[in-house]
């Protein structure tokens, strides 16, 4: 019984700690606002169809180049934005994962769980484009 | 004085204020005012429902889905949904709640996304945390106490760490917790009294009893 509470009591401490500790995160306040502002005012699409993905993004061979963006970017606004000849084309929702067992990368489109993998070494010596791409 | 200015078109003035001010009818006021310019279709409506209430919403999601990037994600698309929806928004509940049980809803899914896959985040590499001796190095495990109890929620239901967050964390009423779920109050409950138990054991299992 006096186990039980301690272990009670383990766990208060623990919850509590990783609510202060998130508590001490950063909201990137205006960076968010600008987001939802460029996705009401349609200056940012976001992409829910693979033909969609395809169109902007496989067929022209820019993805490898817009997974490097979001790996150097520090993962940090995954919303990256595909600028084709300089008009924006499309943005995209990455969320960067990596497989337990095989160490192999991929990014989940968030908005409709589609899964794209590339092997990590694809990442090594790729420049990006900041022309192409930027992120918000 | 303020509430002539309030009445001014000027958002970025009217946002500003509200931030600023300290009195909740005012708030309240503010509030009811940005929601009738959303319906309309007005984005300043929504830049003001942002300022008030968009930190509220990244700390809740936050701390349900362990993840800042997508704490941020989440309150981009609940303001996009929150524009598109507020015709549905009849008052019935204050905002905050409204907005809450939207929050909650849409942590649910990913939550629950999440579970269908097995792929796990890039920076989870917590394997050899396991044992963790509060006895002979608290130091280390204060540092480490944090990333443990993110691998424990992650084991819970998605319901279940939803309620234990908002109980336990965001301090909130089995009421409240209830009428933000839309579920029943004794759903909620035996959600959280499970939730507690499945740590405990969880705990147990890693060996923490006596070490503390």
């Amino acid at each position: 019984m006096n186990q039980d509470k301690q272990l009670d009591d383990q766990i208060d401490h623990m919850v509590s700690a990783y609510s202060k500790q998130s508590s001490m995160e950063t909201f990137h306040q205006e960076k968010v606002w600008k987001s939802i502002e460029n996705r009401l005012n349609k200056k940012m699409e976001v992409i829910h169809s693979k033909s969609k993905i395809n169109k902007y993004v496989l067929k022209t061979g820019l993805i490898a180049a817009g997974f490097s963006i979001a790996l150097s970017g520090l993962l940090y606004y995954r919303t990256v934005v595909i600028h084709r000849n300089g008009i924006t084309a499309a943005s995209i929702y990455l969320t960067p994962q990596i497989h337990k067992k095989s160490g192999q990368s991929q990014f989940l489109f968030q908005e409709n769980n589609l899964k794209l993998r590339v092997d990590t070494r694809d990442f090594k010596g790729l420049n990006s484009d900041p022309i192409l791409f930027s992120k918000i | 004085m303020n509430w002539l200015y309030y009445s001014m078109s000027d958002s970025q003035f009217v946002t500003n204020w509200a931030i600023s001010s300290s009195n909740p009818i005012r708030d309240k006021m503010i509030e009811n005012q940005a929601i009738a310019q959303c319906k309309d279709g007005d984005v300043a409506g929504l830049k003001i429902l942002y300022e008030l209430h968009a930190k509220k919403i990244f700390y809740l999601a936050l701390r349900i889905l362990s993840s800042p990037q997508e704490a941020e994600d989440v309150v981009q698309d609940i303001f996009i949904k929150v524009f598109k929806n507020i015709k549905n928004y009849r008052g019935e509940a204050a905002f905050g709640t409204w907005l809450y049980r939207v929050t909650s809803n849409h942590c649910l899914d990913i939550l629950r996304k999440r579970k269908k896959h097995t792929w796990v985040e890039i920076d989870e590499t917590l394997e050899n945390s396991n044992r963790i001796n509060f006895k002979n190095d608290p130091e280390h495990a204060e540092k480490m106490l944090s990333p443990t109890i993110v691998r424990a929620l992650d084991q819970l239901s998605p319901r279940q760490r939803i309620c234990l967050v908002m109980r336990e964390m965001e301090n909130l009423s089995y009421e409240e917790i209830s009428i933000c779920l839309g579920i029943s109050l004794g759903s909620v409950k035996s959600n959280i009294y499970r939730a507690k138990e499945y740590l405990r054991n969880y705990f147990k299992k890693m060996g923490f009893v006596g070490e503390y």
